[in-house]
């Protein structure tokens, strides 16, 4: 069931657009992504889905209702801030109980929600504490919770972890989906950082400038992005110009593969592929495929990253597992071929190499 | 030994500044608390006795038997008797009669004590006698045969027959003296009074800007400084003419149109009009400080209350209101000790209310008291700084540092908008009506009496035969002239200062960076009254005086207010880093170069900031140089407060307009050259490119 709508959401301030007509439907107990660079107009759009600031145009529907004239403290909301701004004044319990406090719940329900929540967490002990004194994870741990005191009806996370170091941001991000998961609450959850959005969300929204590019499960958005801009952002990608041949085919520089094209780009002269580094396979000369020669190599554990250039002056980056790699004992200038698995070709339209 | 060559021109440089610093802060300070505990009391009669038994053994036996005989001798009857007392004292016993009775009994009765004296008795008592009869009448004349054989405090303690001793009794005089008791009650009141009216005030009208609810707030934020860079009184002055007995209100308005009042019976006079007064001068205090806190609150901690759930009003007062709440203790604080100090407008308006300013006023100028006027000054400050250290101690774990954030996107509701605009709005509007009056009232002849448009009190003094003593506005050019003089040294010593403390480690350097923080902490009147005492004779030597000098107004300007340069100096130079100076050093640079060619065009603002405070506040400071003033060199603040004491309103009007416009006209120059600086330095640096 859709709880959440936008319905062709703009925001500009001055000459800035920073969110230009986004429309979106988020389900019930969905973890949705905001995935896109700084400045593309993540945190604009989360606060509008909070009420903190209202669109110039475009409607925000919650369970078919309007709300986007709703001020923040009538739209059960849970808001967990990127500086998390917890009350300064106020310890650690306060903080949690603020919510409640503040709609004169009895103090017993408090002190008990307080300890519900803590638990939950993984604060207690730390409930007499000034935010002053608890670590960057503690703080976050406690703005987390201040937000689900009130049992709200969706959660916003605005880069709930950047300000954390990579270790701890890891082992949180986990964390957080297990609350999440327990509570069954609507989530949206705004990040820059692709390999965060791709493993804690069910479906990751990638915008740009303000729009919405595309949503869709993280699997679906890294295998078949619908933009260049998606598939360069999520992970990384070789774009090359290609032709289709009748509808099954695909002429890449001299490999012609079997492909499904869809209708709509069969009939184009000219398409672009997009091509992950783990789909190029790279051989030694002569084996067949196109020709190349081995730019660099970059060893990175489990993966070797060979950059190729190929006849027609290209460059691709191939990833191949170091187990393979040792069998083909290749260095750098040395001439190969290569190949690209047909199955996992992303055609996108337009000569957008 | 070339540890000690390296770093000898920051200690050099430190020892010459902290020399400075002591002689002309920390001197006149520590003498204001030592005048305050200086007695001088009439020694007891037995040690006087043995002074005098001392100074007598001095003398040749000879000289001092035919001496003795002829000073006993010579008693008059009066003295008679007091020597009767005396000596019966020395040997322990009682004076059995009232000292007071007239003579003819007093000496009735001392005839009758002698008489009934034991044999034993008797014999003692004539022996302290001639010893009694010296020391009680002729020990001046014993001192002046002695004088060679005497120093002179001997000579002086013997002569005057008192001492010099400390103990807190001038302290104490608050409590024992009725005068001084209803005036510290008095003191007390109105500061805890204004103190909480003005920081109030200031709330509403810095929480309304921060958050986008006043109209113009640009425009307020302007307005609203405006008393802080104005000379003195003011806004007593302009009271008196809108609200006195004559005001154009009072009489003006509701007594001769409406006929509801009695101008004289209802007016500003007392407690009211004070109050009024003195709010209205020390909002702006309040305001910046509360300004500065507020603006510096990350506005998502009040957004995450509001998703909350709570409403507008339970933001402000739940999360808005504890987090200002140190700067609205520091703002009380500062308040309180600024009205506790303050010296023009209660005198102005509110000498039916006797206040401690008043009183030490009176002790410095009518009594020459300053011992007494010492302790009332210590009096004026200790409050205020009892409650700063209780605050500091509750409140220590209260730092709400927050980063640095942009302001709530929170509507205010539209009554509290209305309401924020009202009390912004209507306190500006009374102060711009008010400044008004002074500006009308410099430009005609008798405010309310006779309105010829006139020049005469910017250019002669104003209506001939009447103060005569006035020559225009000429005391302005005496404080330009002081100021002028003070505000760039004083610049520079500060910022020199900030970069010795933050940057050249020197030792004691925290010690000096204290010392130079004194007068932020200490009000005006203490440094004044401590170059009074400190500067009248120094180390008893008459030609280094530099009371009635323009030196020791310069040195005091200079000196009262260098510590905004020295602060915003530190300030500069924690927020820039320290390895570009050293990657100076080590190119060669030596301390002053560093200073000179890296550092400083870093610390300009700092410098333009510090000297630009000096410069204003000398033109406008009362309290520190009220008492410093000759007649050969008046300051334009002084006689303002002179001339508005007497009621001679034009002047008092002419040189307050003159004073603010040229405080505009500075802060206005300062303003533009500091926004075209960069466009400056950005021709110079493409200049540079090209070369
Ligand atoms: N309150 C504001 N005033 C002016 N510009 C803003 C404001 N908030 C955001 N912007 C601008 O809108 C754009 C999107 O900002 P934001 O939503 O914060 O991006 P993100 O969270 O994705 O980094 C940026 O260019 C930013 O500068
Ligand atoms: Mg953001």
């Amino acid at each position: 069931m859709t709880q959440v709508a936008l319905r062709d959401i703009s925001k500009t301030f001055g000459p800035v657009r920073a969110v230009d007509g986004v429309s979106l439907d988020i389900e019930s107990g969905e973890f949705v992504c905001l995935l896109g660079a700084s400045g593309c107009g993540k945190t604009t759009l989360l606060r509008i889905l909070g009420g903190f600031t209202r669109p110039d145009m475009g409607e925000v529907l919650v369970n078919g209702k309007r709300v986007d004239m709703l001020p923040p403290n009538r739209r059960e909301v849970g808001f967990v801030f990127q500086s998390y701004a917890l009350f300064p004044t106020k310890t650690v319990a306060e903080n949690i109980g603020f919510g409640l406090a503040v709609r004169r719940r009895p103090k017993t329900e408090i002190a008990a929600r307080v300890a519900e929540l803590s638990e939950l967490v993984r604060l207690n002990g730390m409930e007499q504490r000034y935010p002053h004194e608890l670590s960057g994870g503690q703080q976050q741990r406690v703005a987390l919770a201040r937000a689900l005191a009130t049992r709200p009806a969706m959660l916003l996370l605005d880069e709930p972890l950047s300000a954390l170091d990579a270790k701890i941001r890891a082992h949180l991000r986990g964390e957080i989906r297990a609350i999440v998961d327990r509570l069954g609450i609507t989530t949206v959850y705004v990040t820059h950082d692709q390999e965060e959005a791709l493993s804690i969300a069910d479906r990751v929204a990638v915008m740009d400038a303000g729009r919405l590019l595309q949503i869709d499960s993280p699997m679906d958005i890294y295998l078949r992005p619908r933009e260049r801009f998606v598939a360069d952002f999520v992970g990384t990608s070789n774009a090359l110009a290609a032709r289709p041949v009748d509808g099954r085919r695909v002429q890449l520089a001299d490999l012609t593969m079997d492909v499904p094209v869809p209708d709509g780009l069969a009939a184009a002269s000219s398409i672009t592929v997009c091509i992950r580094p783990e789909n190029v396979v790279v051989r030694p000369a002569g084996s067949g495929g196109g020709a190349g020669r081995l730019h660099s190599v970059t060893f990175s554990g489990a993966m070797v990253r060979a950059v190729v250039a190929t006849a027609e002056g290209r460059e691709l980056v191939a990833d191949v597992p170091t187990h393979e790699w040792r069998r083909l004992a290749l260095r750098r200038g040395d001439a190969i071929a290569w190949t690209v698995r047909p199955d996992s070709l992303i055609l996108l339209p337009g000569d957008q190499g | 030994m070339a540890r000690l060559l390296r770093h000898f021109p920051a200690y050099s440089a430190t020892a010459a500044l902290g020399l400075i610093l002591l002689v002309f802060i920390a001197l006149p300070v520590g003498m204001v608390l030592s005048e305050s505990v200086r007695l001088a009391g009439p020694i007891p009669l037995h040690d006087l006795a043995r002074i005098t038994e001392d100074a007598l053994e001095r003398l040749d036996p000879a000289d001092r038997a035919r001496q003795t005989e002829r000073w006993v001798g010579s008693l008059r009857p009066e003295e008679r008797t007091a020597t009767v007392a005396g000596a019966l004292a020395l040997v322990g016993m009682n004076v059995p009669w009232d000292r007071r009775a007239p003579f003819d009994e007093q000496a009735a009765a001392a005839e009758a004590a002698v008489r009934g004296l034991t044999a034993a008795q008797r014999q003692k008592f004539d022996a302290v006698y001639p010893l009694a009869a010296i020391t009680l009448h002729k020990r001046i004349a014993l001192a002046f045969r002695l004088r060679d054989k005497l120093t002179p405090a001997e000579f002086d303690q013997l002569r005057e027959g008192t001492r010099q001793g400390y103990g807190l009794d001038h302290y104490m005089a608050v409590f024992n003296s009725p005068r001084l008791q209803t005036a510290f009650r008095n003191s007390l009141s109105l500061s805890a009074v204004v103190s909480v009216v003005a920081t109030a005030t200031g709330f509403v009208i810095a929480y309304g800007i921060n958050r986008g609810a006043i109209l113009g707030s640009r425009l307020v934020r302007y307005l609203t400084l405006i008393p802080l860079v104005s000379p003195p009184v003011v806004i007593a002055t302009a009271s008196i003419l809108m609200f006195g007995r004559n005001g154009a209100v009072t009489k003006g308005l509701l007594q001769d149109t409406f006929g509801l009042i009695d101008a004289d019976q209802t007016n500003l006079y007392g407690w009211g009009g004070v109050i009024l007064a003195q709010t209205l001068a020390h909002v702006p205090h309040a305001f910046i400080i509360l300004d500065n806190v507020l603006s510096k609150h990350d506005g998502r901690i009040e957004e995450a209350a509001a998703s909350q759930g709570a409403s507008a009003w339970q933001v402000f007062a739940r999360v808005t209101l504890p987090m200002t709440q140190p700067g609205i203790a520091r703002s009380l604080v500062l308040v309180f000790m600024l009205i506790m100090t303050d010296f023009g407008n209660p005198l102005i308006i509110g000498r039916d209310i006797p206040v401690l300013a008043g009183i030490l006023y009176d002790e410095m100028t009518g009594f020459q008291n300053t011992r007494l006027a010492a302790a009332v000054a210590v009096w004026m400050i200790l409050p205020a700084l009892l409650i700063y250290v209780l605050i500091e101690r509750i409140g220590r774990r209260k730092r709400y540092a927050s980063a640095v954030g942009a302001p709530p996107e929170l509507p205010v509701p539209a009554q509290a908008r209305f309401a924020l605009n009202a009390v912004a709005w209507g306190v500006i509007g009374l102060t711009l009506v008010l400044y008004g009056a002074i500006v009308l009232a410099s430009f005609v002849k008798i405010w309310r009496v006779d309105h010829t448009p006139t020049l005469a009190w910017y250019i002669t003094g104003g209506v001939a035969g009447f103060v005569s003593e006035q020559h225009g506005v000429t005391a302005v050019w005496e404080s330009v002239k002081v100021a002028g003089l003070a505000a760039p040294v004083g610049g520079m010593l500060a910022v020199a200062l900030a970069y010795l403390v933050e940057r050249a480690r020197v030792p004691g350097g925290n010690a000096l960076g204290f010392i130079a923080l004194l007068p932020a902490i200490l009000p005006g009147v203490i440094l004044g009254v401590g170059y009074v005492v400190a500067f009248n004779l120094p180390l008893g030597i008459k030609s280094l005086a530099l009371t009635g000098t323009m030196v020791i107004l310069v040195l005091n300007i200079l000196f009262a207010n260098m510590f905004i340069g020295y602060l915003a100096g530190r300030a500069v130079l924690q927020r820039y880093d320290a390895v570009v100076e050293e990657a100076a050093e080590s190119l060669g640079a030596s301390l002053w170069q560093r200073f000179a060619w890296v550092t400083l065009p870093v610390m300009r603002h700092a410098l333009v900031l510090g000297t630009l405070y000096v410069f204003v506040h000398g033109l406008t400071t009362l309290s520190a140089v009220i008492f410093l003033v000759s007649p050969a060199h008046k300051l334009a603040s002084v006689e303002i407060f002179d001339a508005a004491e007497r009621g001679h309103y034009g002047v008092a009007s002419a040189l307050s307009v003159t004073i603010l416009l040229i405080v505009f006209a500075v802060m206005g120059l300062i303003h533009w050259m500091e926004r075209r600086g960069p466009v400056w330095a950005k021709v110079g640096a493409l200049a540079a490119d090209r070369a």
